[in-house]
């Protein structure tokens, strides 16, 4: 799967779960201060990543991942 | 403040003056849980709130295995350190199991239990769903899944209260972090545990089963499991206004019903 494929599918997935409009978020988007805190928003994030690309995300290192290309990186090295 | 053992720092907050009142929280949260409904009893009683070992601020030196046992001894020990014979326990879900065994284990010790929404699994699992779901949770936990194991162990607590304040990200991260001891280690064990029917029924008169009318009305696992247990030792339970994670949803309305609970037991 390409970096470009990743970053739609992750965009997807943090749109879902943080219920907010796909079009806003790119890369660059920083999670805490544009999408949110909430744990439950993140566990549901966390899981769309384990279910669609089976990599784990020790879920307190989730909140340490600054942007969404952060994020992107990790699952791309783990997978 | 920390009550330092061999095994495990202990974390506890005390408040208010009074008889003593112990809050037990349950998996995946920690004693914030209790944070502001501690505040609104301790004008009543000196309230103590702690985290559990494994979870949070008490860490555990070394592995940190579940045993109900352990839960046990940390209670009396935070009750002989703070130089108490006697408190009222107040647990919520798996709170409200440890209760239980804690009341099962050292009744002298308590004064009356109340026991919210108790996550008393094992008296539950004649039920096909939840033997399946807890199948599920097994599985995803095996995988090491664990967010979609906090999703799946979600479905049964219920949505969150439109009136709830919001958790701070220093409390979401510490609870995330609990995660993995949470799963692998206490829902587990939780889920095994089966109370001893006999001695409950002889101190039927020291406890009080409690669910939210919210969880009943939802018909979570937790609301039937109280209903269950209650009528198991002869009991009919009191519904408080809210869900599973009421305490931390409406704290005043926690306090009010546990101010109520404890002061008409024994009518």
């Amino acid at each position: 799967m390409s970096r470009e494929e990743v970053v739609a599918k992750m965009i997807e997935f943090a749109a879902m779960a943080f219920n907010k409009d796909a079009a806003a978020i790119t890369e660059n988007t920083n999670i805490a201060e544009e999408l949110g805190v909430s744990s439950t928003q993140r566990v549901a994030m966390s899981a769309s990543i384990e279910n669609d690309f089976d990599v784990m995300i020790p879920v307190a290192r989730f909140g340490k991942f600054e942007t969404i290309g952060a994020l992107v990186d990790f699952v791309m090295e783990e997978m | 403040m920390y009550l330092e053992k061999d095994d495990v720092s202990l974390y506890y907050e005390v408040s208010g003056e009074g008889e003593a009142l112990i809050l037990i929280h349950g998996v995946i949260v920690d004693a914030d849980l209790y944070r502001e409904a501690a505040k609104m009893l301790s004008p009543y009683y000196r309230v103590i709130i702690y985290d559990r070992r494994g979870n949070s601020r008490s860490k555990c030196k070394g592995a940190s295995h579940f045993r109900m046992d352990d839960q046990v001894t940390d209670i009396n020990d935070l009750m002989d350190t703070l130089q108490i014979e006697e408190a009222y326990i107040v647990g919520v879900s798996a709170g409200g199991v440890i209760g239980q065994y804690f009341l099962q284990c050292c009744p002298d010790r308590v004064k009356h239990l109340i026991a919210y929404e108790a996550s008393m699994l094992g008296i539950m699992m004649d039920n096909e769903d939840l033997r399946i779901w807890a199948k599920e949770m097994q599985q995803l936990i095996a995988k090491r899944k664990f967010s979609s194991a906090v999703l799946r162990f979600a479905k049964h607590i219920g949505p969150m209260d439109e009136r709830s304040p919001r958790k701070s990200e220093a409390t979401s991260l510490r609870e995330m972090e609990n995660y993995a001891y949470a799963l692998t280690q206490e829902f587990p064990g939780i889920a095994a545990y089966m109370p001893d029917l006999e001695i409950m029924k002889a101190l039927a008169d020291k406890i009080t089963f409690a669910a939210g009318e919210r969880s009943v009305i939802e018909h979570t696992v937790y609301s039937q499991a109280t209903v269950r247990l209650a009528g198991k030792i002869g009991k009919k339970p009191v519904y408080y206004p809210g869900g599973h994670n009421l305490p931390f949803e409406l704290p005043q309305e926690f306090a009010v019903c546990v101010l109520g609970t404890l002061l008409l037991r024994n009518r």
